[in-house]
């Protein structure tokens, strides 16, 4: 763990949603406690986890909701969003209708989260070579064209999982503290679009590519 | 006039007959020639005007649609309509145009060439072969020898008929010749005159509708020298507007005026702490910005308005340094700050004055007048709701002060579900708030579930059960408006703490005796009683026969507030759970069995079974429309349920304020209150229950809030372990779990089977639970750990969406979960893996 749980710089909500099944719970698990459970349940309502990260010497603290998946166990939609600074959006390479949801759940956010929030496409289970029906290329040029982030993870292996989250904080530490500093721009309108997340992009994804393992 | 060969010379076959043909063969070839160039380029020529047509009539077509932007300038948009007409005409003619030539030039010419001049070529063969013949028959019989005269004479035969044949051949040759060289000048030049005429005929209709039109346009020419000199002054002022920029600032800056809006930058309190830039305006003492800059989206029922502050009165202001920023100032109220930023400074100080200023009048307005009527605020995220004062005054006996009947009180006493006088709120205030809880009616922003309390209760109902026994205390004067305080303390005092005026508790013994009336009623006539109870004391005696064994009590069900549905016209038989009982003759089970016994509001109907509190609450008023009727988390409960009875025998203050939490009847509630009922007495027959147990387990959240509010304790545990919070999860009673979560109750709890809520909750797949429960544990330990943000934006915001949407759809939120455990059953059942 980076610092102590009690002092932070930063608080930063991050959303874990996806699929049912595509192993948010063990991202998350993973992430926090260094811990996978091959027989997870199904998550209900939401649960929760933090953990501390540094960055430019700072101290980030992530609250990470991780959601439930299958529609009967989510709970009234607009808590899960409230706040969040950024999003996980999970789907499971082996599965390809779980990428095809990634959509839906786009919607979801555009609907019910700030605009501003920080999104990263992640494919998990990237060890299930073998089965896997969504090909990277595929993901990342998809990610590009919608302006997300883009890794894919494992966390049976712990492959990437501690790049993915580093990533997103990072980014959101980025857009935040660029926020507190400098002025948003002149003129007479101010349109939200000024600081959209996609200004910061293209150094982060440039990292993720390179550590993709595939 | 062409010279044409002779006819001799055709029949002898000359050499200048020779010449001849071949002279005309290459004429006719060389007009050929000609008229084939002459038709490829007429072909392109109506092509390209085909292809310049179709083009003619989209640019057409886009002036329509160009029309369509004028629809509101109707000049504009006739004069285009008639253009387009013009242009569309003129197509038209251009396409007759083209039509023609192509009828005359290419059909004529074509004609010409294939007919006329292909006959003489196809002929020409003809001609050639015939010759030929004629020469072959020439050279045989030159050959022929003389020594075979057999011979001879065949070949002279053969000759003789080549030559006929030669000679006709010749003729119709030439014949031919002539006739094309003769025909191709009148053919050529009539068809190139018919195109000429077609021209003519084009040009002439467009002059025709020029002419048509010309009156029309030159009208229009002349609006537009008008429109342009318009324009030009109207270009002249907008250039003036310039100069008068720097006086308007000025003016502006100068002006003390309180109407004060403009552009703002705000400082977002979560998430990026974004700055952005909103419209703020100054609205009947709220301040408001407009959303209009997210226009991407809007959030769920909100308008493109939100409230900043809903109330100014209760609001600082004050300039405040925000980093690097400049002219930034902060406005204040007990719950919020904002942090705004002006343009400039002298914005800033207009900014700060004109709210400064609001808030004074609005102080200054409020102490004069009522308070405007803000219940349209557009923000209805909140749980907490703004609610005109006037419509607490409508809940029956609330006009007057519940004390010293003073006319339109402004203060309340949520715990009593009382209306006050300011006076009169001061004395309570000072009894402490484990006997009284004030609020202004006018001030605070009030939950639903204080709301649903005070409609349940009221003045009226209050003041029978601690006012019942007014007449037996001569040495205390009642309060008046007027009244000196010491009058006042002593008889709120009283009435409150010593409960000198309620009527003490019937021994089940006393009931039973046929005299009861004079053991209970100390006067019937006493108007604070149950008005509802016009029978005379005549027909008590009709009790006398009734054995204590026999005996029954119990609480019927109550709601005071409207229904969606209409109340059930055939309750005669289950009388006064709507409270119809004042309109006099519904309830005639009751006219000739109830007993009067108006102090204690015990009446007893039917089948020896005592309702009690069925008077308390006689009022059939119309509910004030404070909350919309279908709030009530335990709608949807039947009402025909069987009554708990209780022997008499049983009958005491704890049980009774036990069995009326159980059907959340307020009025006997309070009356439980008021007889000395214990708030955490628990029930040693029904698994040592509290009555807050009780109030869960009715499903009402109004109920649970009044024993909160008169201080029951919230964790208190049954024989099991089980906590109210325990209870409310097992049963789904997601607003509830909200309100005993909102009253800090203790989530950690586990019961004596080592049960937490939280464990019941996952158990039931119970997701708004479950991630209440989480979210409140995870916000404790935030809370825990950062001594200087005691509570998360985040979290309230969540949890008010959780109360928003239990108040607002408690039937969606039943049926989400019904469905839940239902499927969640299903998938356990199939999903065996």
């Amino acid at each position: 763990m980076g610092a102590r749980e009690d002092e932070y710089d930063y608080l930063f909500k991050v959303v874990l949603i996806g699929d049912s099944g595509v192993g948010k719970s063990n991202l998350l698990s993973r992430f926090t406690r260094n811990e996978f459970n091959l027989e997870s349940k199904s998550t209900i309502g939401v649960e929760f986890a933090t953990r501390s990260i540094e960055v430019d010497g700072k101290t980030i603290k992530a609250q990470i909701w991780d959601t439930a998946g299958q529609e009967r166990y989510r709970a009234i939609t607009s808590a899960y969003y409230r706040g969040a600074v950024g999003a996980l959006l999970v789907y499971d390479i082996a599965k390809h209708l779980t990428y095809e949801n990634v959509e839906r759940w786009l919607r979801e956010l555009r609907d019910h989260a700030d605009q501003n929030i920080v999104i990263m496409l992640v494919g998990n289970k990237s060890d299930l070579r073998h089965l896997r029906s969504v090909p990277t290329e595929e993901a990342k040029l998809f990610a590009e064209r919608n302006g997300l982030s883009f890794i894919e993870t494992s966390a049976l292996d712990s492959t990437n999982v501690e790049t993915a989250f580093q990533n997103i904080l990072t980014e959101i530490y980025r857009i935040v503290s660029q926020k507190q500093i400098r002025d948003p721009p002149e003129g007479d309108v101010i349109r939200p679009s000024n600081v959209e997340p996609i200004d910061v992009k293209p150094t982060v994804t440039g990292d993720v590519r390179k550590q993709c393992c595939q | 006039m062409r010279a044409t060969i002779e006819f001799e010379e055709c029949l002898k076959d000359t050499p200048r007959f020779r010449q001849f043909v071949s002279k005309e063969e290459a004429d006719i070839e060389h007009l050929e020639q000609k008229l084939e160039k002459i038709i490829k380029l007429c072909n392109v020529a109506v092509d390209s005007g085909k292809e310049y047509v179709k083009n003619q009539s989209a640019f057409a077509m886009s002036l329509w649609d160009l029309q369509q932007h004028f629809l509101d300038n109707k000049n504009a948009h006739n004069a285009l309509g008639k253009l387009i007409h013009c242009f569309q005409e003129m197509n038209k003619f251009h396409t007759i145009l083209l039509d023609q030539a192509s009828r005359t030039v290419l059909k004529n010419l074509n004609v010409f060439v294939k007919d006329d001049i292909n006959q003489v070529k196809d002929y020409k063969g003809h001609f050639l072969k015939v010759s030929e013949g004629y020469d072959n028959a020439l050279i045989k019989n030159a050959q022929a020898s003389k020594n075979r005269p057999q011979e001879v004479q065949e070949a002279a035969n053969i000759l003789s008929a080549s030559k006929s044949c030669f000679q006709h051949t010749a003729l119709d040759y030439v014949n031919y010749i002539t006739l094309v060289q003769s025909r191709k000048v009148p053919s050529i030049l009539s068809t190139l005159l018919d195109y000429y005429q077609a021209c003519v005929t084009y040009y002439h209709q467009g002059f025709d509708l020029c002419n048509d039109f010309d009156e029309f346009f030159k009208n229009i020419t002349d609006d537009l020298n008008v429109i342009r000199g318009d324009y030009q002054q109207l270009e002249k002022a907008m250039q003036n507007r310039h100069m008068s920029v720097n006086r308007y600032c000025d003016t502006n800056t100068n002006s003390a005026s309180h109407k004060v809006e403009g552009y703002l930058f705000k400082k977002k309190s979560k998430g990026f702490k974004t700055w952005c830039r909103r419209w703020f305006y100054l609205s009947e003492n709220q301040l408001v910005y407009s959303d209009l800059d997210s226009h991407c989206r809007k959030r769920s029922n909100e308008d493109s308005f939100s409230v900043m502050e809903e109330d100014l009165r209760i609001c600082t202001v004050r300039p405040v340094n925000e980093g690097d920023r400049r002219f930034c100032f902060e406005v204040i109220s007990p719950t919020k700050s904002h942090i705004l930023q002006a343009d400039s400074a002298d914005m800033l100080s207009l900014w700060i004055s004109a709210l400064q200023h609001s808030i004074g009048a609005a102080i200054q307005h409020d102490s004069q007048h009522s308070r405007p009527q803000s219940t349209n605020a557009p923000n209805s995220l909140t749980s907490k709701r703004r609610i005109h004062w006037e419509e607490f005054l409508k809940i029956p006996g609330n006009a007057q002060c519940c004390d010293c009947r003073g006319q339109e009180p402004r203060w309340a006493s949520i715990n009593l579900g009382i209306t006050l006088c300011i006076e009169c709120s001061g004395v309570h205030r000072s009894l402490g708030v484990h006997y009284s809880k004030v609020r202004s009616l006018t001030l605070d922003a009030w939950e639903t579930e204080n709301v649903k309390v005070m409609m349940e209760l009221g003045n009226d109902v209050v003041n029978r059960i601690y006012e019942a026994r007014i007449e037996d205390n001569c040495e205390l004067k009642p309060p008046t408006e007027q009244c000196e305080i010491g009058v006042r303390e002593a008889w709120i005092k009283a009435k409150y703490v010593e409960k000198r005026f309620v009527c003490s508790m019937p021994k089940p013994q006393e009931l039973l005796a046929s005299e009861t009336a004079e053991v209970l009623s100390i006067d019937s006539g006493g108007d604070a009683g149950g008005s509802g109870t016009e029978d005379g004391s005549g027909i008590l005696g009709k009790h006398t026969t009734l054995s204590l064994s026999t005996r029954k009590w119990t609480v019927k069900k109550l709601r005071r507030r409207r229904q969606q549905r209409p109340l059930p016209k055939t309750l005669s038989d289950e009388p006064s759970i709507y409270n119809t009982a004042n309109t006099g003759d519904e309830d005639e089970d009751d006219d000739d069995e109830s007993l009067n016994i108006p102090s204690m509001s015990l009446s007893i109907s039917g089948d020896d079974l005592l309702d009690i509190g069925k008077e308390l609450a006689l009022d059939s008023y119309v509910t004030p429309c404070i909350l919309g009727s279908d709030q009530e988390s335990t709608e949807g409960e039947s009402d025909t349920e069987p009554l708990d009875e209780v022997p008499f025998a049983q009958l005491d203050a704890n049980l009774m304020l036990y069995k009326a939490a159980r059907v959340h009847n307020l009025p006997v509630m309070c009356m439980a209150f008021a007889l000395g009922a214990d708030k955490n007495w628990k029930n040693p027959q029904d698994r040592q229950r509290s009555s807050l147990h009780e109030a869960v387990l009715s499903g009402s959240v109004m109920a649970c809030e009044y024993l909160l509010l008169n201080g029951a304790s919230i964790d208190a545990v049954d024989e099991m372990g089980y906590s109210a919070l325990h209870i409310s999860t097992a049963k789904g009673h997601i607003a509830q779990v909200y309100l005993l979560l909102k009253h800090k109750a203790q989530y950690d709890l586990a019961s004596s089977d080592g049960k937490k809520a939280l464990d019941i909750a996952v158990d039931q797949k119970n997701a708004d639970i479950v991630t209440l429960l989480r979210l409140t544990r995870l916000n404790d330990e935030i809370g825990l750990n950062d001594e200087y943000n005691g509570e998360d934006e985040t979290y309230k915001d969540v949890m008010k969406d959780f109360s928003n949407f239990a108040a607002s759809q408690p039937r969606l939120l039943r049926q989400r979960n019904d469905s839940n455990t239902l499927e969640s059953q299903r998938s356990s059942l199939t999903n065996s893996d």
